[in-house]
């Protein structure tokens, strides 16, 4: 325990020891550092996203509105698909009142 | 971003806050420079930072952080108007123009701490640095990835 006291308190003088600009220069480059470990940590498409967010940083409305446009795209193909089975639907008994028809113009 | 921007669409752009700092540090080298030798940085408290700007070989004081300030002020805006265009360096200038800003007003608030630790120097000054000092940390995600970027480039990896 004795040990560790020391080296904090090593480290505590090294800090003291240096002038504010040193200090902050330090605290900076330490926090680049950090924020550069994070990033590749994160990786580009590990997380899931897609590559469109890694410009989040760049262009943030840029990637909300193509966020938006996606989702109005989702939505729209949600529609076509909806539509697209009423179509079928309709089909298929416009198709069964045909032969409705026919067999009672045969019955006639 | 999600701090800086909100879904409901009323919100402050971090570029807007930059502009507005990039405005007060090249107000503040032409204030240094329009009252000229012996006046604005003239005070005792400043004599550390008097010294310590002299130091650099630049000639004198007042001149040193006047044009420093506006030439930091102007290419910090210049790499505000620039942004994803300049995805290397713009980022950095943004972050590098912060760090020099904090240490100048840490500096300076250190120097009228020696004099009159009670000055409201001490204080407004210190606030100012923590003020830059967030910008420079809202910038901090930019500048990784623009060290990235550039690290890629360096060993030839397109991406």
């Amino acid at each position: 325990m004795e040990s560790m006291a020391e080296i904090i308190d090593a480290i505590a003088g090294l800090f003291i020891s240096l002038d504010i600009t040193k200090l902050l220069l330090l605290v900076c480059a330490f926090l680049v550092a950090f924020a550069v470990w994070v990033r590749i940590k994160r990786g580009p498409e590990s997380d899931g996203k897609p590559m469109i967010d890694n410009f989040e940083c760049l262009a943030p409305s840029l990637v909300e509105h193509i966020h938006e446009l996606r989702r109005s795209n989702d939505l729209a193909m949600r529609g076509q698909v909806e539509i697209r089975t009423e179509q079928t639907e309709t089909r298929v008994k416009l198709a069964e009142l045909a032969a409705t028809i026919r067999a009672l113009a045969e019955n006639r | 971003m999600s701090g800086i921007s909100s879904s409901n669409g009323r919100y402050i752009k971090l570029s807007t806050v930059e502009y507005c700092a990039a405005a007060a540090i090249i107000g503040f080298g032409l204030w240094v420079l329009f009252w000229g030798p012996d006046a604005s940085l003239s005070a005792a408290a400043f004599a550390e930072l008097r010294s310590n700007v002299t130091a650099l070989g630049f000639g004198k004081p007042y001149r040193t952080v006047g044009l420093s300030a506006i030439i930091i002020g102007a290419l910090y805006a210049v790499a505000i108007k620039i942004n994803g265009d300049g995805m290397y360096w713009t980022p950095i200038v943004r972050g590098g123009a912060c760090v020099l800003v904090v240490i100048f007003l840490a500096n300076l608030s250190w120097s009228i701490d020696k004099i009159q630790q009670s000055s409201t120097g001490v204080f407004v000054y210190g606030i100012l640095a923590a003020a830059f000092f967030g910008l420079f940390l809202a910038n901090l995600d930019r500048i990784a990835h623009a060290l990235i970027l550039i690290g890629r480039h360096i060993r030839g990896i397109n991406g």
